[in-house]
């Protein structure tokens, strides 16, 4: 990177007559120029700064890696550098590279250029290994500059620097064009793959033809084509004596002149393949991605000399005609914004405009959101890559914005001045603008045309649906998801959702979820990419085929939020419309991306879906059912028929017969009637031999008057419970105060029946009088309870940390009551062993993966605002820690190490986010015939009674940090603990006017939920549903249901 | 002194016992006789001093009577030729607790447990009027704690001592007996109380674990302070049910541990590992907790 190189004379003229003609300098003298641009410069650095400093680091994106594809078996390496003899190298410019004692060499001073000069290379493979001092360390490799010199700027603007820059996270002013894996200035690194500072890296570069490939410790980082010299030298750079980076291990190994030259090279077909042509619409109304535009419009231009695509381009919206369209085999909407007009206002929002920031470094992309409320206004500024900063002395007056930006203790006025859909003004950083441009991007203003003003004929939208239901293609990139807005079959075309908003501009992840499809099979399990990334308004995950989404955490989400967002974000999708078929991907926003060779061939793939000519799974869609809606449901079971059982709190059992569609009540068995205590009928389970002949149904219920929570097998005889054949299983005592039975029944490993049970405390424990010294104070003083230890005024430790008592646990036995020799405790003296796991306070349910042998449970939390529920797993034995724990809290200053055989949790949240109830949902593993995509195999299903949302998410590896300010007695030390963690939380529906309470998988892969109303007695609108997932080519619903909805 | 010197100091409180309390007291009488302890009156009617004094020592007396019984049962089932003498042996261990006979004790059967009521030996009159409204009004099936084994009989003991100790005319040295009474007796039985309701101001059953909490980490580590007698009772419980399939030593083995519990909570622990079992919390079991009755004047 030439982060300090100075211009020469000549250059810095016609960067100061540049920067006076665009940006009013006539006024200034010479010598105030001079002064100028050295304070340009200065500014233009502080705000690069400023602007990194704006908001967290994005996290590094975990690197699931694409082999390198470099076969370095057939032919000779040439060794540079052996780690003795620095021989044949030449330093030009100040400073250099010493050797240390274990043969590497160290950059120092600087610039300079160290290079190799005894030959250049032309079509090569180099391998080296380096490692940086500091995360900022600056360094790079250059390749291919064609002539020997003395001048170290010289490699970097007629040769590639492949550079070395530590990790972006660690450094406040580095694009994704200037660290490492980037060829400086000129294209994007894919991803992150470099060591933390102070190990070595090891990289490969592989050159052929003009085809550049960059691998860093295994992963591609790098992939494109070059347009400068064929052949030319190697050489490392030393940037400063602050940039301490070590190389080792230099060699290069020349391969057969060859190699694709461009990419129309690369992407070369079969020209007897029947063309596929395509119509490119890169009309916009609202912001235009020009560089990308003109980017693609080259490259599938030069394809089109070399391949089956015939690509046509439009700028004119007439052309959208039924005698015009005929001609082609797709439509392809790319960066096309069309917004006819803005009609999609956010409350609250007076505008929001993409922003370019033009400083000396060059232009840097950025979001403006103007906000109102009362008269009074706010607003937000935030640039690729970082996250927002809030304005501060807000005013707009006459479309003219004045605002203030926080930069340390000083603050940076800023000016804009709204004109049209446009914004023009500067932010002044110690006397000195630097300016800002933007363009509306929605708001309640119009884009730049008059309201009502009509783009696209009812006869051209006509045209368009026609077209693609006949069976043509359809295929959007980008900002062709912004656009046409006001009109529901483009909508409904694309999968639902149009633009919403792009949180991120940065480096991100992609996660392969089809790595079959043609368009992803080059990928491997990810794509890594530099590109702004959007959130539509709706998810198009429920009626298309998603190649390809977003990793959560590669832009800093490792869990997910615990409200209904959807954190759900697909990138790249098919699916029908019609007898259409339609290719959407929202990259493309960058121009280099569109020269990216794995990118370029994920789009020409999908213009061949697009157009029929490879075969593809173009997917279904979701559709919910109401099975069952005159019941109460509590808890259900599914029987190996889809049969669903169903208990209601107040003692009802009910059977849905899914082959009559009819439900029928069972039973109504004596049990306590929960008003106010919570006690009832809990749970439910159909034994999974019962079309085997041990036609059983276990239930678990409070015993009238004794408070004993009962676990007891009943016959099914003639379509009802035989009451009288009850075998009591298991017996659990308890009080009859409120509340947190739980009581969940699930089957487990080798034929067990497993339970979980509450630990019956009040729900009073850890209230409010926790959250201060005082208060705590007060409330033993109020009680008379100040000789008594903190953390006994919770009664759990009598059930929840008790082994004698089966309250607070999961239990485990055999369908015959007797317990499993294989149960955790079995053996240990004095402790139940029917007890699997312990230290819960609420496991309302619990779910046994059969595949993993573990068990996942959802715990509900106190009622208190810093208090969690949390999600956990269990492998037999563990203690999850309540009440002396509780999700992130660990009480009593305890350590961990406090409680014994302590595991902490998956994923938690406080009240502080709304009303909780954490539940756990069905391992999601299914074949069947409405089983849903590969993505939802292997994850977890979870739910939250209170917030009204299902979710799922996998499980990972992760690490587990303490909260150490949620309690006055929160064990005040930072602890992290390595545990499997809840990660890509996403959401897969909320419900309205129902809440979650029960969740099963059913036999063919559908997802039965409860749906509760009501609180201890039943209410309208309580049902059972249904979700499966509808190929395109099966009928909507195949049997009788009570109602059905659904996207198709 | 270690664990002979905790063994030496429990059998002179086993003689003790023994020459001051009476032959029915001795292990192996008790063993032999067989008989069940006689019934006395209900504490919960008659919680004054005076009325305690009546109760507290006949009830002491019968749980080391019934514990003792319990001992020996288990001690021969560790000698069992089958696993239904094993399962016999434990299912007399767990009637020794609640006095409740386990009406199968095969792997699947079901156990008994004594509801709330006969738990907590009330009428409902003890709690807040809003916690009984969610009650019913029926009566608890078993008002007597001598029908309910050595914990029901400690709860009503417990409540005796509670009462002495608040009696005014009651020397220091009698206040400090009773106090190491009950202290033993709760490591025993465990102990709840009525109090106040937190937030909701119901008056409600809660547990008093130990109100000690400079206790070490051994005890926060442990699992068992609800008292010691449930060890056994779960244990008991444990190999009824399971199914040994014939496997009479491990069945065995496992009501050696029985036995082991149960030396436990009468003879007590020695936790601060100084060579003495002391009347106090954490130690004192069920011997300490008769030998500080006596102590006190209420055994004679």
């Amino acid at each position: 990177m030439r982060r300090s190189r100075k211009p020469g004379p000549q250059a810095l003229f016609a960067k100061r007559a540049s920067f006076a003609s665009k940006f009013d300098a006539g006024k200034h003298t010479y010598m105030n120029k001079r002064f100028s641009y050295f304070s340009l410069a200065l500014l233009a650095f502080a705000l690069v700064v400023w602007a990194g400093c704006a908001g967290s680091r994005q996290a590094a994106p975990p690197v699931t890696s694409q082999a390198p594809a470099i076969d370095t078996h057939t032919n000779e390496w040439i060794t540079l550098y052996d780690g003795s003899s620095l021989q044949g190298w030449h330093q030009a410019g100040p400073g250099g590279f010493t050797q240390e004692a274990d043969g590497s060499i160290v950059a120092h001073g600087g610039m300079g250029l160290f290079y190799y000069d005894q030959r250049p290379f032309k079509d090569f493979v180099l391998e080296y290994d380096w490692k940086a001092a500091t995360d900022s360390s600056n360094s790079g490799v250059f390749v291919r500059f064609p002539e020997k010199t003395e001048d170290p700027g010289y490699a970097v603007n007629n040769g590639y620097e492949i550079q070395i820059l530590g990790r972006e996270s660690g450094n406040k002013y580095v694009t994704p064009y200037h660290t490492t894996g980037a060829i400086y200035n000129i294209q994007a690194s894919l991803r992150k793959a470099d060591k933390p500072a102070g190990q070595w890296n090891h990289e490969q570069v592989k050159v052929q033809g003009q085809h550049f490939q960059i691998y860093l410790n295994g992963v591609k980082v790098n992939d494109f084509f070059g347009d400068r010299g064929r052949e030319g030298y190697i050489g490392l750079q030393n940037h400063s004596d602050r940039d301490r980076v070590w190389f080792k291990n230099i060699r290069v190994m020349p391969l057969p002149e060859g190699g694709p030259m461009n990419l129309a090279e690369y992407f070369k077909t079969d020209q007897t393949a029947q063309p596929i042509r395509v119509l490119m619409v890169t009309a916009t109304d609202g912001f235009r991605h020009g560089a990308a535009i003109d980017t693609a419009k080259s490259v599938f231009n030069a394809l089109s000399k070399t391949t089956e695509l015939q690509v046509d381009f439009t700028e004119d919206i007439n052309d959208l005609n039924p005698q015009n369209l005929s001609k082609y085999d797709v439509l392809f909407f790319n960066n096309s914004t069309l917004r006819i007009k803005a009609d999609k206002p956010i409350p609250g929002t007076v505008g929001t405009w993409d922003l370019t920031m033009h400083s000396s470094r060059g232009d840097r992309e950025g979001t403006f959101v103007l906000k109102e409320s009362d008269g009074s206004y706010s607003g937000t500024i935030k640039f690729e890559g970082r996250d927002a900063t809030e304005l501060e002395d807000v005013t707009f007056e006459n479309d003219h914005l004045t605002f203030n930006v926080p930069f340390g203790e000083n603050k940076m006025p800023g000016k804009l001045d709204v004109v049209g859909d446009s914004v023009k003004g500067a932010i002044t950083f110690r006397n000195n603008d630097v300016p800002l441009t933007g363009i509306l991007h929605d708001g309640t203003k119009t884009a730049g045309i008059p309201e009502g003003t009509v783009l696209v004929s009812d006869a051209q939208k006509q045209a368009i649906i026609d077209f693609v239901k006949s069976g043509k293609g359809l295929a959007v990139a980008h900002a062709g998801l912004d656009a046409f807005y006001g009109w529901d079959a483009y909508r409904e075309m694309v999968g639902g959702g149009l633009f919403q908003e792009h949180p991120w501009v940065q480096h991100v992840n992609i996660i392969v979820e089809d790595k079959d499809n043609p368009s992803t099979e080059h990928l491997g399990d990810s794509l890594g990419i530099n590109d702004e990334i959007y959130v539509l308004d709706s998810n198009p995950r429920w009626n298309s085929h998603v190649l390809m989404s977003l990793d959560n955490q590669s832009v800093g989400i490792v869990q997910g939020p615990a409200d209904a967002t959807s954190n759900d974000v697909p990138i790249s999708w098919i699916r029908k419309y019609g007898n259409g078929k339609v290719f959407v991907t929202k990259l493309g926003h960058f121009a280099d991306n569109w020269k990216q060779p794995d990118f370029l061939q994920h789009v020409v793939q999908g213009l061949r879906m697009a157009a029929g000519r490879i075969p593809a799974d173009f997917g279904g869609y979701r559709v919910k059912e109401t099975i069952a809606d005159n019941v109460w449901p509590d808890d259900i079971a599914i029987d190996e028929r889809g049969n669903v059982w169903i208990a209601e709190l107040q003692g009802k059992v009910h059977r849905y017969d899914a082959a009559t569609g009819e439900t029928t009540q069972i039973a109504q068995i004596q049990t306590t009637n929960p008003v106010n205590i919570e006690h009832g009928l809990y749970g439910i389970e159909v034994d999974p031999e019962f079309y085997s002949g041990q036609q059983y149904i276990y239930l678990y219920y409070a015993e009238p008057e004794s408070f004993i929570n009962t676990l007891s097998r009943f016959e099914f005889r003639d379509g009802k419970l035989d009451m009288s054949s009850e075998k009591v299983l298991l017996r659990v005592p308890t009080l009859p105060q409120c509340c947190h039975q739980s009581g969940d029944l699930e089957w487990g490993s080798n034929g067990t029946l497993m339970l979980s049970t509450g630990d019956t405390g009040m729900s009073e424990v850890r209230p409010d009088w926790e959250n201060s010294e005082d208060s705590l104070e007060a409330f033993k003083e109020r009680h008379n309870l100040k000789d008594l230890h903190w953390s006994r005024l919770v009664d759990s430790e009598k059930s929840a940390q008790n082994l004698q008592d089966l309250r607070g646990k999961i239990l485990r036995i055999n369908k015959d009551g007797s317990i499993p020799k294989d149960n955790p405790f079995y053996g240990k003296p004095g402790v139940r062993w029917e007890i699997f796991a312990y230290g819960l306070r609420n496991p309302y349910r619990f779910k046994y993966d059969s595949v993993t042998d573990k068990v996942y449970i959802g715990i509900v939390g106190p009622d208190e605002i810093t208090t969690y529920d949390w999600y956990d797993v269990a492998e037999g034995g563990e203690n999850f820690g309540w009440p002396r724990a509780n999700g992130r809290l660990l009480y009593n200053e305890w350590k961990p190490e406090m409680i014994p055989n302590y595991k902490p949790p998956m994923w938690g949240y406080t009240y502080a986010t709304g009303g909780r109830s954490a539940s756990m949902g069905p391992i999601y593993r299914s074949d069947g015939k409405y089983a849903f995509p590969n993505a939802f195999q292997d994850k977890v299903f979870i739910y939250d009674w209170a917030r009204k949302w299902i979710k799922w998410a996998s499980v990972e590896p992760g690490v587990w940090t303490n909260d150490t300010t949620g309690s006055v007695k929160a064990y005040p030390y930072q602890v992290a603990i390595p545990t499997p963690r809840l990660k890509n939380i996403k959401t897969f529906d909320v419900l309205t006017d129902t809440s979650p309470i029960s969740m099963e998988l059913g036999p063919d892969g559908s997802l039965y939920v409860a749906e509760f109303t009501g609180f201890w007695g039943p209410a309208p609108g309580s049902k059972v549903t249904r979700y499966r997932w509808i190929d395109h080519d099966q009928p909507l619903a195949t049997e009788p249901t009570a109602s059905s909805t659904g996207t198709k | 002194m270690r664990r002979g010197g905790v063994r030496l100091c429990v059998s002179v409180l086993t003689i003790v016992l023994f020459c001051e309390v009476g032959g029915w007291l001795n292990p192996a009488t008790a063993q032999q006789s067989r008989r069940r302890p006689s019934s006395v009156p209900n504490p919960a009617n008659t919680t004054t001093a005076s009325k305690a004094r009546t109760v507290v020592g006949p009830y002491l007396q019968q749980m080391v009577q019934l514990g003792e019984e319990a001992l020996a049962a288990s001690r021969a089932a560790e000698n069992a030729a089958t696993v239904d003498d094993v399962k016999k042996g434990a299912a007399q261990v767990f009637e020794s607790m609640w006095g409740m006979t386990p009406a199968d004790i095969q792997a699947g059967g079901a156990l008994p447990f004594p509801g709330w009521k006969e738990a907590w030996q009330v009428t409902g009159a003890e709690f807040d009027s809003a916690f009984v409204a969610r009650l019913g009004s029926n009566p608890p099936r078993i008002t007597d704690p001598a029908k309910l084994g050595i914990e029901g009989r400690g709860r009503a003991a417990r409540i005796g001592l509670e009462a002495l100790a608040k009696e005014a005319e009651a020397s220091s040295s009698q206040q400090q007996h009773i106090t190491n009474a009950l202290a033993s007796l709760q490591d025993v039985i465990g102990w709840m109380e009525l109090w106040d309701g937190v937030t909701k101001g119901e008056r409600q059953p809660r547990v008093d674990l130990t109100r000690v909490w400079t206790s070490s980490d051994a005890f926060w580590n442990s699992t068992s302070d609800t008292g010691w007698l449930w060890e056994p009772f779960s244990q008991a419980i444990n190999i009824m049910k399971t199914d040994y399939q014939g496997d009479v030593a491990t069945a065995r083995q496992h009501a050696a541990d029985m036995t082991a519990l149960i030396e436990k909570y009468l003879n007590g622990v020695d936790a601060d590992n100084d060579g003495t079992i002391s009347p106090v919390k954490m130690e004192g079991g069920l011997y300490a907790a008769v030998q500080e009755a006596r102590a006190a004047g209420l055994i004679r």
